[in-house]
């Protein structure tokens, strides 16, 4: 039964997400109050939305993109690997954003979640942080802090894994990727998000990508457990990672 | 013992094989999504499941060789949301399917849309894979 390991490291890894998105964090918790956050000031980005591109594997062309020789030798690395994608681990990000499936923007008081439904996975923004935590451990989906700037909902996010690709196309990031994300309505049913990607061991430099959303007032978000059919996906030879 | 076991072992390694070529992701950069190939033929089955939908098309060319083609296309839900539903297509039917095919010239694609045979046409829950 050599498949049921990874099998079964993979359910815990998505339960431990959405139990996470539920439990208080930690001493910064608050009261989850959505209607205290409908009442704020700031724009309200609530919804769920869906990307307006048809598919696009790269987030920049890979002949633009700033790597750095160990960064170079890793995007080869990933070309010639499996997307970690195809078997069911999570995104990353901003991966996630190149997902085609939908996602809910939920404001609650001192955090805003972003409930995707690929994976169901629920990124934690914390709004009532403005520093992250020492001594992260690496996580899939990172660490996130928020904080608006106007009309824009500013995302910062460090602690990350490197067991994810930054875009399908398979370029490359380590545990010093830091992705900032600029969230924003640009109409009335449009939200953008613009992302500055930096990892000076990936990198030379931060370079940047721009994602656009629609809002899809009719949809909610369902249940997609990529892990169910699981057990199909998992290549001859395939080991599991090390963290 | 041993020879019974190296029976269940060539068997689980071909039932990996089969299954993984089957039901694998195989990801938009496999496919050029900048072209789309047409094929008609019939259903061999059709799976509406996560990570995403799966069908296996007959395809017979006018000698009588014929060729499965493997269709996949973007999650259960997302598909939903387009009308697909469990009971959509049954093994036997005729379809026409449309796709972006493999790069290396496999007999697979990333679904855009089937043609049934009463003419309705059905749309993918998204034009590409992930």
């Amino acid at each position: 039964m050599a498949m049921n390991r990874p099998y079964s490291w993979l359910l815990s890894t998505s339960l431990t997400f959405a139990l996470a998105a539920l439990a208080p964090a930690g001493a910064a918790a608050q009261p989850q109050d959505s209607k205290a956050a409908s009442a704020s000031k700031h724009p309200d980005l609530a919804g769920v939305w869906f990307m307006q591109d048809k598919v696009h594997p790269n987030l920049i062309a890979p002949q633009e993109a700033p790597l750095t020789p160990w960064g170079a030798e890793q995007f080869k690395i990933n070309r010639a690997s499996l997307n970690p994608d195809s078997i069911c681990l999570p995104s990353g990000v901003p991966r996630i954003w190149q997902i085609p499936a939908p996602f809910e923007i939920i404001p609650l008081q001192g955090r805003i979640l972003i409930f995707h439904e690929h994976e169901h996975i629920v990124r934690q923004i914390h709004m009532n942080r403005t520093e992250h935590p020492k001594d992260l451990i690496p996580t899939w989906m990172g660490d996130s802090i928020g904080h608006w700037e106007g009309d824009t909902l500013v995302v910062d996010t460090t602690g990350f894994n490197a067991l994810t690709w930054v875009d399908l196309w398979g370029l490359p990031h380590s545990e010093a990727l830091h992705v900032v994300e600029r969230i924003h309505r640009v109409g009335k049913d449009v939200l953008e998000v613009n992302l500055t990607i930096e990892d000076p061991k990936a990198y030379t430099k931060p370079w940047t990508a721009v994602r656009r959303f629609d809002l899809k007032p009719s949809w909610e978000i369902g249940e997609e457990i990529c892990e169910e059919n699981n057990e199909y996906l998992f290549p001859p030879g395939w080991k599991e990672p090390k963290n | 013992m041993k020879i019974r076991r190296g029976i269940i072992f060539v068997f689980s390694l071909a039932f990996l094989l089969i299954a993984s070529s089957l039901f694998a992701h195989h990801g938009v950069p496999n496919f050029d999504m900048s072209r789309t190939v047409t094929v008609k033929g019939v259903v061999i089955d059709y799976l509406l499941i996560n990570p995403h939908m799966e069908m296996r098309v007959k395809v017979t060319d006018d000698t009588g060789n014929s060729v499965e083609w493997n269709v996949e296309a973007v999650s259960l839900l997302m598909m939903m949301r387009a009308g697909f539903k469990r009971d959509t297509f049954k093994p036997g039917d005729m379809v026409t399917v449309t796709g972006h095919p493999n790069k290396d010239g496999k007999p697979m694609m990333v679904l855009v849309k089937i043609v049934l045979p009463d003419g309705r046409e059905m749309l993918s829950g998204y034009d590409g894979g992930r």
